[in-house]
């Protein structure tokens, strides 16, 4: 009995100290690949959109890079080619301006600067992401060869195609969209866009204390109803993790700990039906039920704390070889080997309380009859 | 206790056994018995015939189907569980057949379990103890583990385990059953003797020398007193 619950009490601390040493583990690996981007969006766009000073006021921040709009005007217009193809395709359009391409990581691969996007212009020119240009044959798309008068057809308003964009740093569906400034979305395609952002581009760790900052800075008024969409960023999915482990570690724990319950009431079971006699002779010199029970429970509770030091002992012993081998420092709450041995012990006295009932229910005669 | 009044330490009238499962099988018909105190009374009859049912009636390990049973003055019949155990704890020792000790403990340590009283001190315990097992003649074997002891010697330290806590009745079932001559006879002595420290005894033997030593000597057949 006591080893089975030793066995128990080992893995079960054994567990928990890896999954915690893992944790922190985790945490180094990730501590570079936290988010280098904050996201504002506005619930109540306006025409007028984000006030270039407010930008301007954000970007100025210390661990700020750049800071502008990239809005998701609409996810899917009409877009067709007049140059090669007439091919219709459903693209989004998004609105920005030079500092939201570059907070982006956007890149123009071929023709006409982003920093044209600044221009207080409503002609109808855009930008087109590079696998949309590919599938609406706005082709040649190298820089060598690019055709000057290259055209699109956004929801039937023809577009002058600027040059080709490129994204691979998170915002991928830029290489998918039609991009265009402000004014000439306005003048063009009209309403207040469907998904209005700005894009901070900041130092890894810092996107949750810029946000804070930014939703004042952006809207001094609240008109606009800003809210923080930043995605998840490296540091929220190492405590997500983090906390999947543990929960893991728990549940393992647990079940374990199930076992070594299960163990104790068989072997206890066994004991009193082995002891019978010895029961029953107890019962008949005049131990009542309770004293009988009692002493099972006792005993029970005994081989749990012996079991619960020992198997402590060696479930350290077994998380610190472990940790060695793999390099790791260990990690370990002071108190845990302590709630161990409390929980072997508790589930020594729950796995306790059916073999208790049976020796208590011991027949006094059965100290006569055997 | 009703000591010298003329009330018997135990009145059996119309105590009877009948078992109902697996069929009903009538145990022990209705019998009438008196047991007065500081005697010894042995129950004789053929195996089978009802002699250890009737002394685990009479020591309140098992419940009659019929009749009343008064325990010094007392109707010991339809008390509870816990009463019954309390009833055994303060007034009855035990010598069962094959002594029942436990193997890996000392000698001294069994007959202290024979103290139920739970406010008696280690030291009162260990002493009363040491008393028990120098009066059955083991004092000197008093730390020897159990299960190193012969046959005798285990017999004669559940002797001391049953009267460690001076009870008024002392019930020995069959306790020279498994012994040889020699041994037996030195058993029955020492149960004999114990009328000496208080106690009622009551044997329940085939050995017709503990018939001879007695007080008094019962005889069962089939179920029924002669």
């Amino acid at each position: 009995m006591v080893a089975g619950i030793m066995l128990g009490v080992a893995s079960a601390l054994a567990a928990v100290v890896i999954a915690d040493t893992q944790q922190a583990q985790i945490d180094l690996r990730f501590d570079l690949q936290r988010s280098s981007v904050a996201v504002i969006r506005a619930n109540s766009p306006t025409p007028g959109g984000f006030d270039p000073d407010d930008l301007a006021a954000v970007a100025a921040l210390e661990p700020v890079v750049a800071t502008g709009e990239l809005s998701l005007w609409t996810e899917a217009a009409q877009v067709s080619g007049s140059f090669r193809s007439v091919q219709e395709r459903a693209a989004p359009i998004v609105v920005a301006d030079p500092a939201g391409i570059r907070a982006s990581g956007s890149e123009v691969v071929v023709g006409a600067s982003a920093t044209l996007l600044a221009m207080d212009s409503d002609a109808p020119i855009a930008w087109v992401g590079i696998d949309l240009a590919r599938q609406l044959g706005v082709l040649p798309y190298v820089k060598a060869s690019w055709p000057v008068d290259a055209q699109i057809v956004v929801n039937g308003v023809p577009f002058s195609v600027a040059g080709i964009i490129e994204n691979d740093k998170g915002f991928g569906y830029m290489s998918a969209a039609v991009v265009m400034s402000r004014p000439a979305v306005l003048a063009t395609l009209g309403g207040v866009g469907d998904n209005v952002r700005a894009v901070i581009d900041l130092r890894p760790g810092s996107a949750a204390a810029v946000a804070d900052y930014a939703i004042p800075a952006l809207d001094p008024t609240g008109r606009l109803h800003l809210e923080d969409v930043t995605p998840p960023d490296g540091e929220k999915l190492v405590k997500n993790v983090g906390g999947d482990l543990r929960r893991v570690g728990a549940a393992l724990g647990l079940f374990i700990g199930l076992v070594g319950m299960i163990s104790v009431a068989n072997t206890l079971l066994m004991s009193v039906h082995q002891r019978r006699r010895e029961l029953g002779l107890r019962s008949a010199i005049g131990w009542n039920r309770r004293r009988i029970g009692m002493l099972i429970l006792t005993e029970s509770a005994v081989a749990g704390l012996v079991a619960g030091t020992v198997g402590s002992a060696l479930g350290l012993a077994a998380a610190a070889i472990w940790c060695r081998t793999q390099g790791w420092e260990l990690i370990m709450a002071p108190t845990l080997p302590l709630l161990v041995i409390g929980g072997g012990v508790a589930a020594s006295l729950v796995g306790g309380i059916l073999p208790a009932y049976r020796a208590a229910s011991t027949s006094p005669l059965t100290a006569m009859r055997t | 206790m009703t000591d010298h009044d003329g009330t018997p330490l135990i009145q059996l009238r119309g105590i009877g056994l009948e078992v109902h499962s697996p069929a009903p099988t009538r145990i022990l018909h209705p019998l009438d018995l008196d047991i007065t105190r500081g005697g010894s009374v042995t129950i004789m009859g053929p195996s089978g015939a009802g002699k250890t049912t009737l002394a685990s009636i009479i020591g309140l390990l098992q419940p009659p189907s019929e009749g009343t049973y008064r325990f010094d003055g007392s109707v010991a019949t339809g008390t509870s569980l816990r009463k019954a155990a309390a009833l055994r704890a303060e007034h009855f020792g035990f010598v069962f057949q094959h002594s029942h000790l436990i193997e890996e403990r000392s000698a001294a340590a069994n007959v202290e379990l024979g103290l139920t009283d739970v406010s008696l001190s280690r030291g009162e315990r260990a002493e009363r103890g040491h008393e028990a097992l120098a009066w059955v003649g083991l004092g000197s074997i008093a730390q020897r583990r159990a299960g190193d002891l012969s046959g005798g010697e285990r017999h004669r330290v559940a002797i001391a385990r049953a009267l460690v806590k001076s009870p008024s009745v002392v019930i020995a079932d069959e306790p020279t059953a498994a012994l040889d001559q020699a041994t037996g006879q030195v058993i029955l002595e020492l149960l004999a003797g114990a009328t000496g420290r208080g106690a009622t005894v009551i044997l329940v033997t085939h050995d017709h020398r503990a018939g001879e030593m007695a007080d008094r000597v019962v005889t069962i057949t089939d179920g029924r007193l002669l």
